[in-house]
């Protein structure tokens, strides 16, 4: 069944309900989480709506709006597709959740920071966390590199203000770096785009097609890809993820880690599918730098004390494994490598969400302090260790499915002797995620129980209940990865040529 | 005799004071406002009548005594639209935000005979004739800056804007003279006439460096900018909209009508100098506001960064660049406009332009700090808002024109005044520390029904372009001829 501009209210609902907020939020306080979980959930729905008919091989569907045709040709266009669709929606579908958790959360967070009587904070927080939401979304349902651009700056420009509002410690200043890092990637992006259109005279998508052979292709390659490598905060453009991840407000470091991972999206898109021959010089030095930052990242999380920091600086080398994938430039190797960045973001989603949880009930974030919490709190360490098993590739979680295909694609490469090397270093790389998503759990959660820890209660079931959703979800992906796979499998293929 | 939009302006202006004599008598000063907005509103629709006129049968020309002649094209339509549509919004917020000031009359008869001397500005076909609107703009300009005369800092405000502009409009004249020493012409089609023949001597260069440097102080080109912040900020807030929004585009506007018509001979030369002087215009207008814990200051200083991109959309000398730049001064009258009434509609509260004693305002203005923010979005050339759209035009002129490293100017200023238009926001929505921002209430709604009305043209024109650009392209064409 077909809902009628499904994808336009995709979009539009929460920008209406995140104006509407501003008005009546005062009246609703904390309730407002549950109006914003609502809208959505509701959001989900059109989406999963739309992804039973692309499993039962109908679509793709396409959208479109005119924006302006005088001077360019741009359009608000949004395509559903194999590719699109998946993203989307498990981005949804974290944001979502999310929201349901920040409502407890946030109580918390906004009663530290500014006093019990702030019911206005409440209306900040959860009209930007939509236009967040929407941000995001948008930049996987777009088909024209313009309105790609207004999406990743819509995603932005919330998640600055709500560092900057409700982060940790030295939140002004972090979130400055923030903002400037992320801004300026975007602003190479939009160099990209202009090269483009220079190129081609149009902004859509699929017209990047017509550059494959020019020389300018070369330089649209580069900004695009530069720009969104700081997103992605790949080796020598991460220096900022660490501090924003790790002092944002849980619930958004949590979603965060999409907007990081969203960068092998976009890539994909653009890039693998719309350019390839111009983006095939990139590949070689892609696969190194994603072995760099995979090692790099590796050790640097294994060196953290910090709770939440730890899981900021997994993000480095995790996306670093979906990059590793889509670099191999192979169809398996970037299926697996979009696969694997939808189950990390529902493993590190699910992760931060248990540091904000720890940090929420005991008000500590250094590990050397915490222990034995099993016992107090049984859900959140089960949560733990199963968001632990999707990051380190265990069986039958998601993670395990995501790099199994990953590496088929980098085996396949693996004829040139360089791909081989990277293969093997990649898989004992894992190992390293293994240690580092594991030794935290014995650290926090098991041994004796830490001196002050006696009174700790379990978090509410508001904050719980919707990562073991996630969590679902991710198992689902795990036992039968043919649920995503059907879906980004054709698309990928297709685009080969 | 002036053609209809002037005229109106005129008799308004004149009969202002006459009516704010009987309604003082009345108590009923407020009428008085209402009286010279109307007269805008009828002149709106004049040029709306001359818009239908040029674009069916091509530009009019009106000739009145001294031999002065009005050219209208579709450029003067373009600014006019802009400089009375600025104005409404302007005298509308005035009939409350003067609430307590004496002199209102003088007020309103100063502000119609501003906009009266910018639209003659843009319709002049000649030089004289300009020159006569350009100094009635100026001097009723220097008097509305120091209009709060009981208090120093407008006061000296307006003596350095005075001393500075005037010198300005000093040069120009004297390039003027120049020209029609060479030429015995004022009249700028021909000038172009006369000047094609002549073809580039030293004297032409002469002249037209003085004009530049004429035309360069009134439009704030770095290093000539020193007297806006002061100015700016000082001035009250619906006549820092009018100057920040519309008077200074006048100077951008001058340059556009001078430079394409009699220097076009001389093209690539002060094209090149107008692309050096927008990369540093750009950059000091970008780099300065991030120090300013003034909120007009601030916005004051924003405008000389403005000021760069139209200059970069102009430096490309296409008509592409040219479409850009119009439609940046169409809405940067708006966004910046808005952003000062909003400004205004704080210190009409607060009294204060400190931004540290307004943390958390928003919470008790919701209506004013939404739109508020909304105009910085825009400023910042957020899309899918009306300043990115231009900016966006600027950019994409810019590369087409081989001058990328221009654009990519803009962008990284577009990335660095960010910074500061979000700290703004950030300071609205922060938790309220003082104890007048607790006891603050929404603006009265006079005030804010013009807000609205610019918040609505910020949407519209983002997500719906097309009209403001076939406007504005029409405009560029009728300057630079083809297509």
């Amino acid at each position: 069944m077909q809902v009628p501009y499904a994808m336009l209210q995709v979009i539009l609902a929460p920008v209406l309900v995140a104006f509407l907020t501003v008005f009546f939020g005062k009246y609703l306080g904390k309730k407002l989480g549950w109006v914003a979980f609502g809208v959505l959930a509701y959001t989900s729905l059109l989406m999963i709506n739309i992804g039973i008919d692309l499993w039962n091989g109908l679509g793709p569907f396409y959208e479109e709006y005119r924006w302006s045709t005088s001077l360019f040709d741009m359009k608000f266009g949004f395509l559903a597709d194999g590719l699109s669709l998946p993203v989307a929606l498990i981005m949804n579908m974290i944001c979502a959740a999310c929201a349901l958790y920040s409502i407890h959360y946030m109580e918390h967070r906004i009663e530290q920071l500014f006093g019990k009587e702030e019911k206005g904070m409440y209306t900040v927080y959860f009209s930007i966390y939509l236009l967040f939401a929407v941000g995001l979304v948008g930049v996987a349902l777009s088909t024209n590199l313009i309105q790609m651009y207004v999406f990743v700056e819509l995603a932005l420009i919330p998640s600055y203000i709500m560092i900057d509002l409700f982060g940790y410690v030295d939140r002004h200043r972090i979130a400055m770096m923030y903002f400037i890092w992320n801004h300026i990637g975007a602003a190479m992006f939009l160099v990209g785009i202009a090269l483009a259109f220079v190129g081609t005279g149009s902004f859509e998508i699929t017209a990047l097609r017509n550059l494959s052979n020019a020389s300018l292709g070369f330089w649209v390659c580069f900004f695009v890809l530069i720009g969104w490598l700081v997103k992605m905060a790949t080796f020598g453009f991460h220096v900022w993820l660490p501090y924003a991840h790790g002092e944002h407000p849980t619930s958004i470091a949590a979603i965060i880690a999409t907007i990081v991972g969203l960068g092998n999206y976009v890539i994909v898109r653009l890039l693998y599918g719309e350019m390839l021959e111009s983006f095939r010089i990139f590949g070689t030095p892609l696969l190194v730098l994603a072995i760099i930052t995979i090692i790099y990242g590796g050790f640097l999380t294994l060196a953290q004390d910090d709770f939440k920091r730890l899981y900021a600086c997994s993000t480095i080398s995790q996306t670093a494994y979906s990059i590793l994938g889509i670099a191999t430039l192979t169809t398996m190797g970037v299926a697996g490598g979009v696969f694997y960045f939808l189950s990390h973001i529902l493993g590190k989603c699910v992760l931060f969400s248990i540091a904000g949880i720890v940090l929420c009930q005991t008000g500590i974030r250094d590990m050397r302090n915490l222990g034995g919490l099993a016992r107090k709190m049984p859900l959140t360490a089960t949560l733990c260790i199963l968001g632990s098993m999707v990051l380190s590739a265990f069986p039958p979680l998601s993670g395990f499915q995501g790099e199994w295909i990953m590496f088929v694609g980098v085996f396949q490469e693996a004829g040139a002797s360089t791909g081989f090397t990277v293969a093997i270093v990649a898989i004992f790389a894992t190992f390293l995620t293994v240690a580092y998503t594991f030794w935290p759990i014995l650290r926090v959660f098991f041994g004796p129980l830490a001196p002050g820890l006696e009174n700790v209660k379990e978090a509410p079931l508001s904050m719980v209940l919707p990562l073991f959703v996630l969590m679902l979800i991710a198992f689902i992906m795990g036992i039968y990865p043919e649920s995503v796979m059907r879906l980004i499998g054709p698309v990928v293929s297709s685009m080969a040529p | 005799m002036f053609s209809p939009p002037i005229d109106t302006l005129l008799i308004f202006a004149l009969t202002t004071p006459v009516i704010g004599w009987i309604t003082e008598r009345v108590k009923k000063v407020q009428l008085c406002g209402a009286y010279s907005t109307l007269g805008l509103v009828i002149s709106l629709w004049y040029i709306y009548e001359l818009f239908g006129a040029i674009s069916t049968g091509g530009s009019q020309t009106y000739t009145s005594f001294f031999s002065s002649q009005l050219r209208i094209d579709m450029l003067g339509v373009f600014m006019a639209t802009i400089f009375v549509l600025i104005g409404i919004f302007a005298s509308v917020y005035s009939l409350r935000y003067l609430e307590r000031d004496t002199g209102i009359p003088l007020f309103y008869s100063l502000l119609l005979l501003m906009i009266s001397g910018m639209v003659g500005t843009v319709f002049a076909g000649d030089f004289f004739t300009f020159f006569v609107f350009w100094e009635m703009m100026c001097i009723s300009s220097y008097t509305l800056v120091a209009f709060r005369k009981q208090r120093w800092e407008p006061i000296e405000a307006a003596f350095k804007y005075l001393i500075m502009s005037s010198a300005g409009s000093a040069t120009l004249l004297f390039g003027m003279s120049i020209l029609y020493g060479m030429c015995g012409t004022l009249n700028f089609q021909g000038l172009a006439l006369a000047l094609s023949n002549v073809g580039s001597s030293v004297w032409l260069y002469v002249s037209a460096i003085f004009i530049l440097i004429g035309l360069g102080v009134k439009s704030a080109i770095v290093p000539l900018h020193t007297w806006l912040p002061d100015a700016h900020s000082a001035a009250p807030s619906p006549i820092s909209a009018m100057l920040s929004g519309v008077v200074v585009e006048t100077g951008i506007y001058a340059i556009c009508r001078v430079g394409f018509t009699i220097l076009a001979g001389i093209e690539v030369q002060w094209l090149g100098v107008l692309a050096i002087l927008s990369l540093v215009t750009m950059f000091v207008g970008n780099l300065t506001p991030l120090l300013q814990t003034d909120l007009k200051r601030l916005l004051a200083y924003s405008s000389i960064g403005h000021i760069g991109y139209m200059l970069a959309g102009l430096a490309t000398g296409t008509v592409l660049g040219l479409t850009g730049t119009l439609m940046h001064i169409f809405n940067h009258g708006i966004m910046k406009g808005a952003a000062f009434l909003c400004a205004g509609m704080i210190l009409y509260r607060l009294e204060t332009r400190e931004m540290k004693e307004m943390a958390g305002i928003g919470r008790k203005m919701p209506v004013t700090a939404a739109i508020f923010a909304l105009s910085l979005f825009a400023l910042t050339g957020m899309p899918p808002l009306n300043g990115f759209i231009s900016e966006l035009t600027i950019i994409m002129a810019t590369v087409e024109a081989n001058m990328a490293w221009l654009g990519i100017a803009v962008i990284v200023n577009s990335v660095i005044s960010a910074a500061y238009y979000l700290r703004t926001i950030k300071a609205l929505l922060q938790p309220i520390t003082q104890k007048k921002v607790e006891e603050a209430k929404e603006g009265p709604l006079v005030m804010l029904i013009p807000l609205l009305i610019m918040a609505g043209l910020i949407i519209v024109l983002g997500i719906f372009p097309d009209i403001l650009i076939n406007f504005a392209r029409s405009a560029a064409i009728a300057l630079l001829g083809g297509g």
